[in-house]
């Protein structure tokens, strides 16, 4: 069985070219990490992956962006609607890369070489009038028998003078053969396979398969058969039973991209659930909307490997982006004009659940799995904002160090800020309870006086007791003040403060903070 | 080699063996009963200062109830709580929050645990009893604040399934007199040193612990240093 003939649209430089700097020497990078840079910063010798300051040293002049998903992703539903007038089935893989069974429109518009310069010219040309951004080189589009090689050919292509690149009928597993074994798509199969000398797909499609099988399991023999350019699953992909289908439905009308995508999390899941109850997993599926004016609007979505419900559910935001934009600025004629009142997922093409079980070591990924399904119950209880991990930022005080982000949301911040020097922060150990609201507290020197803090810095009198909310409290040693002015340019924003450590003879010790002449009990140690 | 040479021998090592089948006796009667135990309900040995607490280690999905003698002590039984779950804690282990808005997160990282691992679960009291059980049920170290009056069925039953999924739960809160546990800690006196009159900074603060339990601890009182 010869894989279905598939076109990839590959657009690597896609987050530089959104943030519209296509021209310029720029990075993007997502949690230190380059994510996508400019041709100019390309020819500097930055990767994708390098660390940014590594990248920051080989292209000195590049400008430093922050990657936005959700630019990305409502961008690029723009290039999918734009090709999908041009071709049905139109399958989204992630934000820059798309893919479509080519055998119809590659004979309607007279071969594969004629319709990949087509595709390249109405995606760049989308770009330039739809969003008004500088495509810059434009996508890589490759052609080639099958989803795992003609994205090869898509990154080929990027090197290629026109920038596509087709591989004629039944000359896959020649083309893939000189390719690295690193772009296998398994990190651990590519390592253990340069380990044991086989360099290329070639020599790894060249091991016997029972060999294959032997050492890896079912992913080795998926691995196995991309490299020889054959379909990964040797079944044909099933029709699901439509009752496999999962929707919710929303009262008033859903207008934000919160709403869907929380929604998304727990349909997701049940979608998995239904699945898994049949030994199945999905690896394309249909996510569907349908808003208040009742227009439909689907897009179709497919994985290399298994839709588990967390890149689901990631899919469903990307897509829900997308649409409630269009809903907001109204880009073009058939953009949807009202909410979302329905969402559906139905799986497209399911596989027999084989090979993706849990790791064999006791299983870090259940763990997490299970962790996730106990915060998805509690986010279904409570809302969005009852679960929620703590990120470090930067800042004076205790509280203000802290972050705390819902669970599902993305846990980026600005990088560097927490390390930033912080004048006025008060120095480690931090204390153990930092109350959510400060209270009122007085803090009385000798004579019985409040305790003041002088615009230099330095107090009226040394603290002696201290009557807070568990009492009077005698004072045993204190340390401060550590003052702190605060976006002091900012005549709205301004804050001036000062902090002190007080230690009791109770054994309490706390951190006291003074604005405006009153003291406030702000975290104990 | 002549045969009542031999059969003395012989003799020679039946007494050896009885000999040694006393000495074997004796030997085990002075070890503790013990019965085999699956590796993962094994005592596992805690890290940092409390290990001096459970010195014998401690097996997951054991209750550990925290508490303050007085009010003014309730940020260094919270101390407490959170250098017993960055000890307890498996490589990779997940901690739930819950109902504990008022942890200082900076001190958690300080005491080791990975901020990504570490969940703050609201509870409010009429979901209390859910959002715990969902945490116990998937989390491996769950700190739990008890509210005031719990309801004393939802409690055993939540102590119950800890010890079943092999959750390691570590109560505190206003109500966690009520949550028996199997080993009881009483923050009893505190001490900070470091600040002198208007100078120095914190560094580390001596705790003094009243233990009480069933299993893992025995009744004590212990000084133990914090935020060395």
């Amino acid at each position: 069985m010869t894989p279905e003939r598939t076109v990839v649209l590959w657009w690597e430089d896609w987050p530089v070219v959104v943030a519209g700097r296509a021209a310029d020497a720029v990075v993007v990078v997502a949690n230190n990490k380059v994510v996508a840079m400019s041709a100019a910063a390309r020819a500097d010798g930055v990767r994708v992956g390098h660390r940014r300051r590594e990248a920051q040293g080989r292209c000195p002049s590049a400008e430093v962006l922050v990657f936005d998903e959700g630019a990305n992703a409502r961008a690029f539903e723009t290039v999918v609607a734009a090709v999908e007038d041009l071709c049905p089935r139109v399958e989204a893989v992630r934000p820059g890369v798309l893919a479509f069974a080519s055998r119809g429109p590659s004979r309607y518009f007279g071969g594969d070489a004629a319709l990949i310069a087509r595709i390249r010219d109405v995606a760049c040309h989308a770009v330039r009038t739809t969003l008004r951004l500088d495509p810059g080189d434009g996508p890589g589009v490759g052609v080639a028998d099958g989803n795992f090689a003609a994205s090869l050919a898509a990154r080929a292509a990027l090197s290629a003078r026109d920038r596509a690149l087709v591989v004629p009928p039944g000359k896959s597993a020649e083309f893939l053969a000189p390719m690295p074994v690193s772009a296998i798509g398994d990190t651990g199969i590519a390592d253990v396979a340069r380990r044991l000398g086989l360099r290329t797909l070639g020599a790894f499609a060249a091991l016997d398969p029972s060999d294959v099988v032997g050492r890896f399991g079912a992913a080795g023999v998926a691995a196995h058969r991309r490299a020889d350019g054959l379909e990964v699953r040797s079944l044909d992909p099933r029709q699901p039973p439509p009752e496999l289908s999962v929707e919710v439905t929303f009262d008033p009308p859903a207008e934000t991209v919160d709403r869907i995508a929380f929604a998304a999390r727990a349909v997701a899941a049940e979608l998995e659930e239904g699945l898994r109850g049949r030994g199945l997993v999905a690896t394309a599926l249909v996510i569907e909307v349908e808003t208040d004016h009742g227009e439909k609007r689907a897009r179709r979505w497919r994985s290399e490997g298994a839709l588990n419900a967390s890149a689901v559910a990631e899919r469903v935001r990307w897509q829900a982006e997308g649409w409630l934009t269009d809903v907001a600025q109204q880009v073009d004629d058939d953009a949807p004009t009202a909410g979302i009142t329905l969402l559906r997922l139905a799986p497209h093409e399911v596989h027999e659940h084989a090979g993706t079980a849990q790791s064999l070591w006791g299983g870090a990924s259940e763990a997490n799995e299970r962790v996730t399904r106990a915060i998805a119950r509690v986010q279904g209880l409570l809302g969005p904002e009852a679960a929620t991990t703590a990120v470090l930022v930067g800042g004076r005080g205790p509280g203000e160090q802290v972050r705390m982000i819902p669970w599902g949301d993305a846990r980026t911040v600005d990088i560097g800020r927490a390390s930033a020097p912080w004048p006025g922060r008060v120095p480690a150990p931090a204390p153990a309870m930092v109350l959510d609201e400060p209270v009122a507290l007085d803090v009385l020197d000798a004579s019985g006086a409040m305790v003041r803090v002088s615009g230099r810095g330095e107090v009226s009198a040394p603290p002696v007791t201290v009557v807070g909310p568990h009492g009077v409290d005698r004072v045993k040693g204190w340390a401060g003040p550590w003052a702190a002015e605060e976006r002091w340019w900012d005549p709205h924003g301004a804050r001036r403060r000062a902090r002190m450590q007080v230690c009791c003879e109770s054994g309490a010790a706390h951190l006291c903070v003074i604005e405006g002449g009153r003291w406030y009990l702000e975290a104990s140690y | 080699m002549a045969p009542e040479v031999a059969a003395e021998l012989l003799v020679d090592g039946v007494d050896e063996k009885v000999d040694r089948r006393a000495e074997l006796r004796a030997v085990a009667g002075r070890l503790p009963q013990s019965t085999p135990v699956l590796a993962s309900q094994r005592p596992r040995p805690v890290r940092g200062p409390y290990a001096q607490v459970f010195q014998h280690g401690l097996r997951p999905g054991t209750s550990i109830a925290v508490s303050a003698a007085r009010p003014s002590l309730e940020a260094a039984a919270l101390r407490n709580a959170i250098t017993l779950a960055a000890g307890v804690v498996p490589p990779d282990g997940w901690v739930a929050a819950v109902g504990v808005s008022s942890l200082g997160v900076l001190a958690a990282a300080e005491a080791g645990l990975i901020l990504d691992h570490l969940v703050f679960l609201d509870a409010p009291t009429t979901a209390w009893g859910t959002v715990a059980v969902a945490a116990v049920d998937a989390f491996d170290v769950v700190v739990l604040a008890v509210p005031r009056r719990p309801r004393l069925a939802e409690v055993r039953r939540l102590a119950g399934r800890a010890r079943e999924r092999s959750t390691t739960v570590i109560a505190t809160g206003p109500g966690v007199a009520a949550w028996g546990g199997e080993a009881r800690l009483v923050t009893s006196a505190a001490a900070w040193d470091g600040l002198g009159d208007g100078h120095g900074t914190l560094r580390t603060c001596r705790v003094t612990l009243d233990l009480d339990g069933r299993g893992p601890v025995q009744a004590r009182r212990l000084e133990l240093t914090l935020g060395a």
